[in-house]
């Protein structure tokens, strides 16, 4: 037990200061944009999204995690396993808190909109295209989920550049390209779109956190023996 | 604590970093693990730390081996040459997170060592110099009161006081909390009296393991007229020859056996000078 909270401890204060400049970078484009609003909004239209680019910022950190904090807790003598199971935990707590920031966000931005009768404003978030609901905690069970498949997807993507080298690396990254590519060719997005647009939220979720159970469990075999430099 | 090391060997792509190391060492004790640049050493507490896994073999600590067993790694500190700490953490944060995972953690120790070497706790490690990182090292080294504590270079950056410091406590440490420390180091000369044992690596094989007393009856160096000394060290393995005018001296393992011939002198061979004579029968080897 003592190791997950000092594992929790260490990712926290290793990852605290590049996310305060985050946010804080994000909330004065914010406050920029209502500015702008003020002066400007009879002539143009606002569309802003807060969860895009934390969506980006959340990918940037867990494609550096592994190289970064690997060497670190093998030499503070945790076992690979219980470095990938604390790391699932970080993530799941770190999307939590974006989820929740994201969400009190939103909030706060209609509010402001509403008090400031800003009507040109619009704000665009990924569960508009499944529900026209903009409830507080949908709009966090889906930002958690997704910035989770976020993490662990460069996670899986920074384990591959770790055990297979450069060249494994972007052979990878050239493979995963493939497949939207494929689905063009194959005409394979329109029944899946159809799919996603009849699919319920709770169906999505689920089905991403499936996705997240998957690629979790590959990356978890990937690392069971996985050296402290990588190759 | 008893380590034990058993036909270990590590390829890292074509080269054969370690080949068929095989011994086992018991502690508590000051354990200078030596070798020149590429002999293996690095490897090797690696391999121990649990932080690679061995090509073929094991490493055996109480019996468990070592590679992914938290319960065994909890009792080891390997302070490496670097990479020790988060960068962005500060040392106070640094040492609060060795507090989770060493079970006998000395935040007394640890303070007093802060002040010993003049590190302001609010510093960031990626602010610190060289010799500062390096401070940290032995700070979390000694206050982790770790079973087996690993030095790999633990004073790069240092000057000669703080230095001498490391020495000081070292000894002092062994004496309050005795421990099996491994220290791995090019400053031979300066640490050698510290050591209780010696292995040295060399091309990734276990060249000798010797206690100190062992070593003077080990390695010797015959020097006289050059016949008198070939006739004297005709049946030994001679590690270094160096012929001046009508002299010789000849470093040889004696292992125990007594040497004996006319008009020779036999001297005792420093750790240091062993390693020099051991360098330079290696480029000898790959001349011809």
């Amino acid at each position: 037990m003592k190791t997950v909270q000092g594992s929790l401890y260490v990712f926290f204060q290793s990852y605290k200061k590049s996310n305060i400049i985050f946010w804080c970078i994000l909330f004065a484009i914010v406050l920029l944009s209502f500015f702008i609003d003020t002066f400007f909004g009879q002539y143009i239209t606002f569309a802003m999204t807060i969860s895009i680019p934390v969506y980006i910022f959340y990918s940037t950190m867990g494609a550096k995690i592994l190289n970064k904090t690997l060497p670190y807790f093998l030499k503070l003598g945790l076992s690979r396993m219980q470095y990938v199971w604390n790391v699932g935990l970080f993530f799941i707590v770190w999307s939590l808190i974006g989820a929740f920031i994201i969400a009190c966000t939103h909030k706060m931005i209609s509010f402001v909109s509403n008090l400031l009768d800003y009507q040109n404003m619009v704000i665009i978030h990924p569960l508009f295209f499944f529900s026209s609901s903009d409830s507080f905690f949908l709009t966090m069970a889906i930002d958690t989920v997704l910035l989770l498949l976020c993490l662990i997807s460069s996670l899986l993507l920074n384990v591959v550049f770790y055990r297979f080298g450069t060249l494994g690396g972007y052979s990878f990254i050239g493979v995963m390209a493939l497949i939207p590519i494929m689905m063009v060719i194959f005409g394979w997005y329109s029944p899946l779109l159809v799919t996603l647009s009849k699919a319920s939220t709770l169906q999505i979720i689920s089905s991403l956190l499936g996705m997240i159970i998957i690629i979790y469990i590959v990356i978890s075999s990937a690392l069971r023996k996985a050296p402290a430099m990588p190759s | 604590m008893k380590i034990d090391v058993r036909n270990v060997s590590k390829l890292y792509k074509q080269k054969h970093a370690l080949k068929n190391v095989s011994f086992t060492i018991e502690g508590p004790k000051i354990i200078g693990f030596l070798g020149h640049n590429g002999a293996g050493k690095t490897t090797f507490l690696n391999l121990l730390a649990g932080l690679i896994p061995a090509t073929e073999g094991h490493i055996r600590i109480n019996g468990e081996n070592v590679f992914n067993a938290p319960a065994i790694l909890r009792n080891i500190c390997f302070v490496a040459e670097s990479g020790n700490f988060q960068e962005d953490m500060t040392i106070a944060q640094c040492l609060k997170a060795n507090r989770f995972f060493y079970p006998k953690w000395d935040e007394q120790l640890a303070n007093e060592l802060l002040q010993v070497f003049a590190l302001n706790p609010k510093d960031k490690v990626r602010n610190l110099s060289k010799g500062m990182v390096s401070a940290l090292g032995i700070i979390t080294g000694f206050a982790s009161h770790a079973a087996i504590t690993i030095f790999d270079e633990p004073y790069i950056g240092l000057d000669v006081a703080a230095r001498n410091t490391f020495y000081d406590l070292l000894i002092d440490q062994q004496i309050e909390h005795p421990r099996l420390f491994l220290l791995s180091t090019h400053l031979i000369d300066e640490a050698s009296e510290l050591f209780e044992e010696i292995l040295i690596l060399q091309e990734g094989e276990l060249l000798l393991q010797k206690t100190a007393e062992q070593w003077d009856q080990y390695i010797v160096a015959v020097k006289g007229n050059a016949q008198d000394v070939e006739r004297a060290i005709l049946d030994l393995e001679v590690i270094y020859k160096h012929i001046f005018m009508h002299d010789m001296t000849a470093v040889v393992y004696a292992k125990g056996r007594a040497i004996e011939g006319e008009n020779i002198t036999l001297e005792n061979v420093s750790l240091q000078d062993l390693l020099v004579y051991l360098s330079k029968q290696q480029k000898e080897r790959l001349v011809k």
